[in-house]
This record gives structure tokens, C-alpha cells and sequence, in this order.
């Protein structure tokens, strides 16, 4: 025999629903940022692949005398990297604190341009799937070849830095620095009419920006 | 991974359409719950109809739940939704403002809108007012921009304020969430017996 229900249950059954999945939740927890990359990683992994986001140096010394764009130079590298070089207006952000910065990024304006950079791709690579993955992906790029492929272009041999480049592993500074002359080495910002350019292909794209707002009034 | 700029993915007329049944069921959903009568409305104020408090926190607990959830399990970017930037000071005289506004007015600006649509007078007028607010607002707001801009905290969520982390706060608000609503419903018996909410 059936008996009548005098009191309604579903919504005691509605919270108790949601109480669970919300437990759930707090057991599950959210993707770290570094996890996140994955879910995105089938749409944006052949950008790396067919190095559309790997900018040439002649592309980036251009840019660097650009005054329309709102360059932001990422220097990924270590403190004594950065301190025997980097180039004029980067910032230094280890890969570590990079995304405390990720509302900065997620602000660029339209003429807004990212390069994270390193002593050559891995790192500066790194950064540019961390920063895609948590910050609204911003219009952000790679310097093809690190520092170590800069120097090899426009480094001079009596600016400190040797023109040849040494042996070493990957992500190290491989022209070996007499003094820690930072963005005043000459190689920082080469005179752009001064130094050999060469045939690249243009990967910067301004992006549009959709204004995205919302709420309830 | 959502969310998805329609626009892009289905084109713009497209778009427009998914735009306007979103808009419909919202509406729908406001109206069959009682959202367009301002009688209604303000009564939540006294405890004497919670229709409202119940729709809408039940709302915002669900949506929080499953965004988080989708979040979790890599289906939504959580960062490219869009969450109001906080503003703190503009932020709470303009919370006060609504308030008071609300009480008076016995609509929310969206309320009156759904109350305004099945052509309640109230509701008209209610949306009237609000057009020269907004109109006279945007008139003036430089005159006191530094205020208007102060408290800027950027995307500032519970979890940033907190420092906890995603789903203890999402549990904690829905542990908080269930105890306010039965609270209240305790609180409209005790206040006006087992009398039908009107």
C-alpha cells in the first residue's frame, strides 16, 4: 500500500542533489594551470607545429621600432640571464610568476602584441601555453631561435659578446657575456638601417577585440 | 572548449537567432515565476513571498555548480567568461542605490523589462525612469569619474578574496545557500503562519 505523501520532497531532494554535486566538486577540484593546456591543446598545438607563432628576429626588430604597437617583451629567463642580457623594454617575469600577471594580459589592447622570450624556444614556449591557457588567450608570440639566435644575428664581436656561439644545453645563454651590461648591450635594440636583414615571413596579426559583457541588470 | 563566440562559429543572423530563444525561455522563466509583478517582487522584502529568493539563489547555485564542473573537466574556460570587473566603492553606493530602488519600485532594471513586456503600467513607468537615469548618468558621469573608477580591483572573484580553493568556496556557498533558503522559509511560517505567499 501507497502512502500518501503529505510533504513535498523534491525540493528537499533538489538540495540534497546539489550539495552533492557540489562535494563533488570540492573533491574534484579544478584543473591546475598547467593541466589546462590539455583541454586545449587539439586547437591550438598546430599553431606551435607549423610555427605560426614563432616570430623571425627581423620581425621582432621591426616591431621593437614600431610605435604603433604596444609591444610586451616577456623575458622568461633566469635573473643572471637577464641581467648579462636582455633586450630594451622587455620585462622580467619568470615562468613561475607568469600568471600573476594574467589580467595584464588578458587586457592588451587591439594594438596590443606579446613575445615571451628565452634563450631559445623551449622556455618562451612554456610561457606562451601557460599565459593561452589562463588568460584569455591574448594576442602573444615566441621569438624563433631565443636569445641565442638574436645574438647570433646581431651581436657584434666587440659589444661583449663573442660572435661565435659556444656548446651548451638547451635554454642557456650560449655567447658567453664579459659584463652584465643587461639592455645596454648594443644587441638589445640593434640599430635597425645598421644590421643585415634578410626574407621573413610576417606572423604578427593585430586581433580584433570582441568586447564580451554581460550581467543582469 | 566553451565558451564559443557564436558569431564566429554560426555567423551572425544564426547567432541572432540562438540570441533570441536564450531571451525567450529567459523571459519565460521570469515570468512564470512571478518576476513581473511587482507585488510580487517587493514582498520578498517583508518574507512574505520567497518565490523570488528561491528562483534566484536556486539559480545562481545551479549555474555556479555546473560552470565550476564544466570548468573542472575542461568543457568551459572558465578565464573568457566574463565576470564584471569590481569596482568597490561605486560598487557598493550602487548596490545601495538598487536596493532602495528596488523596494520603492518593486522592479530590478531586467524585472521591469519582463514586467513592461505583458504591458503592467508599473512596469512601464519603472523602465521609463530608468532610461532617464541611464540617460542623466551618462550625462554626468565625468563629473565624478574618480569616483566612478575608484576601488578598481580588476576580475575579483570569492576564490581570489578567499584564497581558497574553486570548490570548497562553490561547496561553502551551497551549504550557506540551502540553510538561507530553508532559514527563510522558517522565518515566512513563523512571520504570516501557513497563509498562501502572495
Amino acid at each position: 500500500m501507497v502512502m500518501p505523501m503529505s510533504v513535498d520532497l523534491r525540493p528537499k531532494i533538489g538540495a540534497a542533489v546539489l550539495l552533492l554535486l557540489a562535494a563533488g566538486l570540492a573533491w574534484h577540484g579544478q584543473p591546475a594551470p598547467e593541466e589546462k593546456w590539455q583541454f586545449i591543446a587539439a586547437e591550438l598545438e598546430p599553431r606551435l607545429t607549423e610555427r605560426q607563432v614563432q616570430i623571425d628576429p627581423a620581425e621582432m626588430l621591426e616591431l621593437m621600432y614600431n610605435d604603433y604597437i604596444d609591444l610586451r617583451l616577456i623575458d622568461v629567463r633566469n635573473e643572471r640571464d637577464w641581467n648579462l642580457f636582455h633586450l630594451r623594454g622587455a620585462q622580467h617575469i619568470p615562468l613561475d610568476g607568469l600568471l600573476e600577471y594574467r589580467q595584464r594580459f588578458a587586457k592588451l589592447p587591439e594594438n596590443g602584441v606579446i613575445v615571451f622570450v628565452s634563450n631559445d624556444e623551449r622556455d618562451a614556449t612554456e610561457a606562451w601555453k601557460l599565459v593561452m591557457a589562463n588568460a584569455q588567450r591574448p594576442n602573444a608570440y615566441i621569438l624563433a631561435g631565443g636569445l641565442n639566435r638574436w645574438l647570433g644575428e646581431y651581436a657584434q664581436p666587440r659589444s661583449g659578446a663573442k660572435s661565435v656561439e659556444q656548446a651548451g644545453e638547451e635554454e642557456t645563454l650560449r655567447y658567453p657575456m664579459t659584463w652584465a651590461l643587461g639592455a645596454r648591450h648594443p644587441a638589445s635594440l640593434p640599430d635597425q638601417h645598421a644590421v643585415q636583414t634578410h626574407e621573413f615571413t610576417k606572423r604578427v596579426k593585430l586581433q580584433k577585440r570582441v568586447v564580451k559583457k554581460g550581467g543582469c541588470g | 572548449m566553451a565558451p564559443w563566440d557564436l558569431d564566429i562559429e554560426l555567423g551572425k543572423i544564426f547567432a541572432s537567432v540562438v540570441y533570441l530563444l536564450i531571451g525567450f525561455a529567459f523571459g519565460f522563466i521570469l515570468e512564470s515565476a512571478g518576476f513581473g509583478d511587482s507585488r510580487r517582487l517587493a514582498a520578498q522584502f517583508y518574507f512574505r513571498n520567497l518565490a523570488v529568493l528561491k528562483v534566484m539563489f536556486t539559480a545562481i547555485l545551479v549555474a555556479m555548480v555546473a560552470i565550476f564542473w564544466a570548468s573542472g573537466i575542461g568543457w568551459l574556460d572558465y578565464e573568457d567568461v566574463w565576470v564584471n570587473p569590481t569596482y568597490l566603492w561605486p560598487g557598493i553606493l550602487g548596490g545601495l542605490i538598487m536596493g532602495v530602488g528596488f523596494v520603492f519600485g518593486g522592479f530590478c532594471p531586467g524585472t521591469s523589462l519582463v514586467g513592461a513586456a505583458t504591458l503592467k503600467l508599473d512596469a512601464v513607468w519603472f523602465v521609463a525612469g530608468a532610461a532617464v537615469g541611464i540617460h542623466g548618468f551618462g550625462e554626468t558621469v565625468g563629473l565624478f569619474e574618480d569616483f566612478w573608477y575608484s576601488g578598481d580591483l580588476g576580475r575579483f572573484t570569492l576564490q581570489d578574496w578567499l584564497g581558497q580553493p574553486v570548490g570548497m568556496v562553490v561547496l561553502g556557498l551551497v551549504v550557506i545557500g540551502v540553510i538561507m533558503l530553508w532559514a527563510a522559509g522558517l522565518l515566512r511560517r513563523w512571520l504570516y503562519g501557513d497563509a498562501d505567499e502572495r
